[in-house]
């Protein structure tokens, strides 16, 4: 009955492989840190500031905020759709959250009701997308709309000013010498990431995404499972906005225009499908750190920042164009 | 082989398309063969086809109907033969080559424009021009002209305005047909053309089907019943097996005679079918209503293998989504082992161990992106989770023992299913159904698709499942699978149940004529 099995020829052939045969199988995945290490190297030679502490506090400040935003867009294009209401939800938590701050002193409650905010509008995404089967692109896109159109109306037009002392101060110390918006994000980071690798949930996320018919099927609630990364965006959305409203020191009605499509930039670039279905979140940081390391590396070189788009624009055709020609090879 | 080529013609003298027909056939076809791989699907195969004939081609799944089809249209490439042309020798290396030969099809699932207009559908790639040559102009009055002229040899020159959403399925069929004869077409080619029609409506495609014959042409079509074949066809050509079985006047034949044509003597041969006794009851349907105002009932034990014939339209389909969940049954009961699963959602029933194997393992079973082990773990996750955390490695060596049992290869969990064979996918979903503890396998036509060695180790995996103690539905388009592997055969047609089998006594021919409503 046994029957003894042969050693697997592939398999010993694969380790033998030399460095080229690797790279035509992996050259997608290596275009990112190597775009990264070549930038990095450019800005540095031409102006060194680019490595000096300071710039690189600079950046990780910088790329805290975005970086939130990211986790959740990343979360819910692996599920198979995408949310491009998460800027107006920012700019919505924030204003939310600083008057919840102002009118009862307390930041845990203000924090809270940010956070909260965001993951009201995005169980409403999620709703709509995920039960009622509507294009995710049409309903996130209305409730940028509703979001941006409320955080204006809430507010009277203007910033919410007068935040206690401690709320900013939080967003501008360092802890052991990392700023503290940055261990926020890596915190977020790190929560996300666990849940989507070890929890039955993040193994249903990525089943949704990759084929919902399978995964219902095989008694997956695809529903909610979608709806989910649609209220994980929008609170991540909330969050990171309560940390802008803290390190801008108010809440701003017109916060966070055009960052939800950064943040699928970072995900598309991090390598995912838009269709959904696969994609690792640490690549997704990795991306939103490059891109935002490539503003700031832009300015410090004394390049306008009008080319920032230009440029951010042209790396993302490129690797989507790169993944798509792989793909037909495949 | 041969003798039954040349006795062919003069078998079909005195049917029905004589007297429209001249002497020599418009196209004739000698010795085709096509092999994919290692199986021929056609071998040496003769065929002739006249100018005023219906010419029906009949035969079970995979007889080699759908490779005649595509080598007459030009769609497959010829291994060896011959095709001519009013004599001339010809080579047909794509469908434009078959198109400009005079040679249309008519696909089951013509794709169309749905949104479109009918006009605009028919001249679809092609739309009439105007004005200076350089100019890319529409002319819309040459369209709908023209649509209308070729709308109205059907009599249904009133849809021309209408978009093809708001067409019936039958109009459908008449639309596309319209499309595909408006230039000059000497043989027009129907995929089974009234798989999804009611009478009336395959009534008029019939009167369409007539109409094109009395105009000179040529009509192939393809269809699974013995009923209609013999009510349109002039001339009917039985493939089995890929090769030429024979070809007989309409007049001369009666649906027993093509039945057995059809299936040929060989029983049941090859199929591993392990001694598995048969316990208590375990799943009882009663009254489920299909959808076609029938209900039916039915009942299997454990260790059984109960096998229904599919084919489009039998409510076979129906059936089974109403089993595993997919759609739900106003009325009727479905219990297992006792318990009422008639209003249970699918995770419920899943739950219960009522489980459904997909007849598309990549489409419908799998998702391809994921690994061996996360698709096992699909539905078993909340059992394999402690404090909501996955355990992997628990996860991990019951993907191993479960690998192992059924030999699925590459035998590494962690392998993306997408990179695996047809036969190792239909494994795996059968797998993920073992680790969540099956007591009632639903499988969808399992063996569609996949190769002939990938058939028997899905065989297999199904004796194995039953060895569990678990039953097996098993739908399939495969008669012979069927009476290799069951224990027990229904028979339905139109949803309701017209025969039952039991092992000792399966007959081909009888189960094929209560299928197809000969008997």
């Amino acid at each position: 009955m046994s029957v003894a099995k042969q050693p697997n020829p592939p398999q010993s052939e694969l380790a033998q492989t030399n460095h080229l045969e690797w790279f035509k199988h992996n050259w997608d995945r290596t275009a990112v840190p190597a775009i990264f290490i070549i930038m990095v190297l450019v800005f540095y030679l031409l102006n060194p500031n680019y490595l000096s502490t300071l710039n690189i506090i600079n950046i990780l400040n910088q790329v805290s905020i975005l970086a939130i935003v990211t986790v959740g867009a990343s979360v819910v294009v692996f599920g198979g759709g995408f949310d491009l209401s998460a800027g107006s939800v920012l700019a919505l938590s924030a204003v939310v959250g600083s008057m919840v701050i102002a009118a009862t002193g307390s930041i845990t409650l203000g924090v809270m009701a940010g956070t909260a905010a965001g993951a009201a509008v995005g169980l409403l995404n999620g709703f709509v997308v995920g039960y009622l089967n509507v294009s995710p692109l049409i309903v996130t896109l209305g409730s940028m709309n509703v979001a941006r159109g409320l955080a204006f109306i809430v507010s009277g037009g203007i910033a919410i000013h007068n935040l206690p002392a401690l709320f900013s101060d939080f967003a501008i110390t360092r802890t052991l010498g990392v700023p503290n918006l940055a261990l926020g994000a890596l915190v977020v980071f790190v929560i996300v990431h666990l849940v989507l690798k070890y929890t039955p949930y993040g193994l249903n996320v990525y089943a949704a995404g990759g084929n919902p018919v399978a995964s219902r099927l095989s008694g997956v609630n695809v529903a909610w499972t979608k709806c989910m990364t649609y209220v994980i965006s929008g609170a991540c959305a909330g969050l990171a906005g309560m940390l802008l409203a803290a390190r801008t020191n108010g809440g701003e009605p017109g916060a966070g225009i055009l960052y939800e499509l950064e943040a699928i930039a970072a995900v598309v670039l991090g390598g995912a499908a838009l269709h959904g279905g696969e994609g690792r979140l640490w690549r997704s940081m990795m991306a939103i750190l490059l891109l935002t390391a490539l503003g700031n590396g832009l300015n410090i070189v004394g390049i306008h920042h009008y080319w920032k788009g230009v440029v951010i624009g042209g790396i993302l055709i490129f690797a989507a164009s790169l993944d798509a020609v792989k793909r037909r090879h495949r | 082989m041969h003798s039954e080529g040349s006795s062919a013609p003069s078998r079909s003298s005195g049917t029905r398309g004589d007297s429209a027909r001249g002497s020599a056939p418009y196209f004739t076809g000698r010795g085709l063969t096509k092999s994919y791989g290692p199986i021929d699907a056609l071998r040496q195969v003769d065929i002739d086809l006249y100018r005023g004939e219906v010419h029906a081609l009949v035969g079970e799944n995979g007889a080699g109907k759908s490779t005649l089809k595509k080598v007459l249209s030009g769609e497959v490439a010829l291994n060896d033969g011959t095709l001519a042309v009013d004599g001339r020798k010809v080579r047909l290396s794509s469908p434009m080559d078959a198109r400009r030969f005079g040679i249309a099809v008519v696909h089951q699932h013509f794709p169309m424009a749905e949104a479109r207009s009918v006009a605009e559908n028919i001249f679809l790639g092609e739309l009439p021009r105007c004005g200076p040559s350089w100019l890319p102009l529409v002319d819309h009055a040459a369209m709908w002209r023209e649509a209308k002229a070729a709308l109205a040899a059907f009599s249904l020159s009133h849809l021309a305005g209408r978009t093809i959403r708001q067409l019936s399925v039958a109009e459908r069929q008449v639309v596309a047909i319209a499309s595909a004869t408006r230039r000059d077409a000497e043989v027009i080619i129907l995929d089974e053309p009234t798989s999804s029609l009611n009478a009336s409506e395959v009534e008029t495609l019939f009167a369409t089907m007539r109409k094109l014959r009395d105009d000179g042409a040529c009509v192939v079509f393809i269809s699974h019943s013995m009923e209609e074949v013999l009510a349109i066809a002039d001339r009917i050509t039985v493939l089995r097996d890929g090769k030429r079985i024979g070809t007989i006047g309409a007049n001369d034949a009666d649906a027993s005679t093509l039945v057995r044509m059809i299936v040929g003597r060989d029983l049941a041969k090859g199929y591993p079918k392990s001694n598995v006794s048969i316990g208590k009851s375990r799943l009882t349907v009663s009254d489920i209503d299909t959808g076609t105002g029938q209900s039916l009932s039915l009942a299997a034990k454990t260790g059984e293998c109960v096998g229904l014939p599919a084919h489009l339209g039998s409510g076979v389909d129906e059936l089974l989504k109403r089993l595993s969940g997919q759609v739900r049954s106003p009325a009727g009961r479905i219990e297992l082992d006792g318990v009422d699963l008639s209003r249970a959602k699918l995770p419920k029933r899943i739950k219960a161990g009522l489980c459904l194997v997909p007849g598309d393992a990549a489409s419908e079973g799998l998702v391809p992106l994921l690994s061996i082990e996360e698709n096992i773990l699909l539905p078993n996750s909340r059992q394999y989770t402690e404090f909501g955390i996955v355990r992997r490695r628990k996860v991990r060596a019951l993907c191993r023992d479960l690998i192992k049992m059924l030999d699925i290869r590459p035998a590494d969990p962690r392998a993306a299913v997408n990179n695996l064979s047809g036969g190792n996918r239909q494994k795996v979903v059968i797998a993920k159904w073992l680790a969540a503890g099956t007591r009632l396998l639903i499988m969808d036509d399992p063996t569609k698709g996949v190769d002939v060695g990938a058939k028997i180790e899905i065989y297999s995996v199904i004796n194995a499942t039953l060895e569990t103690g678990s039953s097996v539905v098993l739908a399939s388009t495969d008669l012979d699978e069927l009476i290799g592997l069951s224990d027990r055969i229904l028979v339905i047609r139109d949803g309701a149940i017209v025969g039952e089998h039991a092992r000792q006594r399966f007959d081909k021919v009888t189960i094929l004529e209560q299928l197809i409503g000969a008997a």
